[in-house]
C-alpha cells in the first residue's frame, strides 16, 4: 500500500474554507479567510512534523496534581 | 496629590505603610486624584470601586495602628484585569452577555493578594475574552498608541501611576507585551505556579496569570503572595514555592544565552539595535552573554500554539457563543467559528509536539542561567486597532516557562522598549535574581511622571 498522502497547506485551506462555507455560510467564510489561512498553514506544519515514535504514540495531559502524565 | 508616591515601587510604599509613615488612606487619596485626572483620557478601567477601596484602606489603617499587619502587601492598592473574579465587582471579560454577572467570590490570585493585605481598587479593561478585539485603552506615554493587550488597562493603569501593580493574563503575549509597551516589568511564572480558579480562560493549557509592576523587586513581592497549590485547581502545582525576595537580595552577574533567529528577523531594526546595546551594557557590567543558536524546528512552536489556541478557545466559550453570538466582536467571532473546524487530530498532534519540544528545548539553557531576547517586535504601534505582534512571547507561553519583561529605556519616538528574560521551568528564583541584576546594570526604567514634570 502506498503511504497515505496528507493535505498540503493549500488543500487544508480549501478544506477549511469549504467547511466554513457549509457550517457558517458564504459571508462568514469570507470574514474568516485570514484566520482560516493562518490556521490551515499551522495545521499542515503540525501534521507534517516528524515526531519520534515514542512521542507520537503517547498522550500527555495534566494529572490531578497539575503535573503532566 | 503626592506625585512622588505615584510611581514609587510597591515594595517602598509597603515599607512606608508598615512603618506607619504613610497611611493607606492617604496613599489612596493620591491614586484617586491621579485616576480622576487621567482616566477620562486613558480609559484603563472597566469598573472602579473607590468607595470599597476606601473602606478597605480605613480598616487596614486601623489594624496597622493596633500593630496588626495582614501581610507584606498591607495597604497596597491593586487592579485586576476584568477576567478575574473579585467579590462584589462585575466580571465581564469584554462580553455583554456577562453584563450582570457579579461574582460573590475572589479568584485565587485576587484572594491571595487580599490575604496579603492588598486593596482591590477595581477591574481593568481587556481585549474581548483576552483575545485581540481591542479595549478602548490608550498608552499613557502617547495617547495615539495602543498600550498593548490583552492586559491593556492593567498596563496603562500601572504606567500612569493609578495603582502600583495589576493582575493580567497571558495566553500568547498579553502580559509581557503591554508591560514592555508601557515601560514596566511584566512577569509570567511557570504554567501551574499560580492558581487560576476564578479566572476566565481562553485556552486552558496556554493561559497564565500575569503580573504588571514597576520593578523586579515588586514582581518578587507579589509572586511570593500568589504562588502555590490551590485546592480545587488541578492545574496549580504543589511544587515548593521559592524564596523570591531572598533570591533578589544580592544577585550575582548571570550567565545569559542570547537568542537571535526568528526574534531578530521579526523585530524592527531600531528595537533590535537597542537590545544589542543593552546586551553590551550587561557584558560590560560583568554578565556573561553568549549567543545560543535556535534549532531549525523552533518556528514550529508558532504553528502548534496557533492550533492549540484556536481549538481550546472554541471549547472555553462554546456555550456562551452558542447563546449570544452577537455579543462576540469580529475577531472573537471568527475565532469561535474557526475553532469548530480544526481537526481533533491536529490539536492532539500539537499537544504531542509541545511535550516533545518542552523536553528538547531545555538544552537551550545548558550552561546558562537565563535566556534573553526581544519581548516585542518594536515599540507600541500607533492606533488602537491592533495591540501588537505577539511572536516574541509566544514560545515561552507555549512551553510554560517563566518569562519576564524588563524595561530598556525609551526609543526615538519617546515610547518605552523592553527586553525579555526566560528561565527553565519552576526557576522563578533564578529568573528574578537575574532580572534584578540586569535591572540594576541597565538602570533604564522610564518614569512617566518624571517625564511629565521635565519633558525632553
Amino acid at each position: 500500500m502506498d503511504s497515505p498522502r496528507y493535505p498540503d497547506a493549500e488543500e487544508w485551506k480549501s478544506l477549511l474554507t469549504r467547511a466554513a462555507q457549509a457550517r457558517w455560510g458564504e459571508e462568514a467564510a469570507s470574514r474568516m479567510q485570514s484566520l482560516l489561512e493562518r490556521t490551515a498553514a499551522s495545521i499542515r506544519a503540525v501534521m507534517d512534523y516528524p515526531l519520534p515514535g515514542l512521542e507520537a504514540s503517547s498522550f500527555v495531559l495534566p494529572g490531578p496534581d497539575g503535573e503532566e502524565r | 496629590m503626592n506625585r512622588a508616591l505615584l510611581t514609587m515601587p510597591a515594595t517602598e510604599v509597603a515599607a512606608l505603610i508598615r512603618s506607619r509613615e504613610l497611611a493607606a488612606r492617604d496613599y489612596l487619596d493620591s491614586l484617586r486624584a491621579r485616576i480622576e485626572e487621567r482616566e477620562p483620557l486613558l480609559k484603563a478601567w472597566e469598573t472602579l470601586d473607590l468607595e470599597g477601596a476606601y473602606r478597605q484602606a480605613e480598616a487596614l489603617d486601623k489594624e496597622a495602628a493596633s500593630g496588626k499587619l495582614r501581610g507584606p502587601l498591607h495597604g497596597i492598592p491593586i487592579a485586576a484585569k476584568d477576567v478575574f473574579c473579585a467579590d462584589g465587582l462585575p466580571a465581564r471579560g469584554g462580553l455583554a452577555a456577562l453584563h450582570d454577572y457579579v461574582p460573590d467570590f475572589d479568584a485565587t490570585a485576587v484572594a491571595r493578594l487580599r490575604r496579603a493585605g492588598a486593596i482591590v481598587v477595581g477591574k481593568t479593561a481587556t481585549t474581548q475574552l483576552a483575545y485581540v478585539d481591542p479595549a478602548p485603552t490608550r498608552n499613557p506615554w502617547n495617547l495615539e498608541h495602543t498600550p498593548g493587550g490583552s492586559s491593556s488597562g492593567s498596563a496603562a493603569a500601572v504606567a500612569d501611576g493609578m495603582v502600583p501593580a495589576a493582575l493580567g493574563t497571558q495566553t500568547a503575549a498579553s502580559t509581557l507585551r503591554p508591560a514592555a509597551f508601557c515601560g514596566l516589568v511584566g512577569l509570567k511564572a511557570t504554567y501551574g505556579r499560580i492558581g487560576r480558579k476564578g479566572m476566565f480562560l481562553l485556552a486552558p493549557t496556554l493561559d497564565h496569570v500575569g503580573l504588571i509592576v514597576r520593578t523586579v523587586s515588586d514582581a518578587a513581592l507579589f509572586l511570593s503572595a500568589m504562588a502555590g497549590k490551590e485546592e480545587g485547581d488541578p492545574t496549580a502545582s504543589g511544587r515548593p514555592v521559592g524564596e523570591y525576595l531572598s533570591a533578589i537580595a544580592n544577585p550575582s552577574p548571570p550567565r545569559i544565552g542570547f537568542l537571535r533567529g526568528l526574534f531578530q528577523e521579526r523585530t524592527q531594526p531600531e528595537t533590535w539595535a537597542r537590545l544589542e546595546q543593552s546586551v553590551e551594557k550587561l557584558r560590560a557590567s560583568g554578565a556573561i552573554v553568549e549567543e545560543v543558536p535556535l534549532p531549525a524546528d523552533f518556528p514550529l512552536i508558532l504553528d502548534a500554539h496557533q492550533v492549540i489556541l484556536v481549538s481550546e478557545a472554541g471549547v472555553s466559550h462554546f456555550d456562551t457563543f452558542r447563546r449570544h453570538p452577537d455579543d462576540f466582536r469580529p475577531q472573537a467571532q471568527v475565532l469561535m467559528e474557526t475553532s469548530q473546524l480544526v481537526p481533533a487530530t491536529a490539536y492532539l498532534r500539537a499537544l504531542q509536539i509541545r511535550r516533545y519540544l518542552q523536553g528538547g528545548l531545555g538544552a537551550l539553557f545548558n550552561g546558562y542561567d537565563l535566556l534573553l531576547t526581544a519581548v516585542a517586535t518594536g515599540p507600541a504601534p500607533r492606533g488602537l486597532e491592533w495591540t501588537g505582534d505577539p511572536v516574541c512571547a509566544i514560545p515561552w507561553t507555549f512551553l510554560g516557562l517563566p518569562a519576564l519583561a524588563l524595561p530598556m529605556g525609551l526609543g526615538s519616538q519617546g515610547l518605552p522598549l523592553g527586553l525579555q528574560l526566560i528561565a527553565p521551568a519552576w526557576q522563578e528564583e533564578r529568573l528574578l535574581a537575574g532580572a534584578r541584576w540586569c535591572e540594576m546594570a541597565l538602570a533604564a526604567t522610564p518614569d512617566l511622571l518624571a517625564q511629565e514634570a521635565h519633558p525632553a
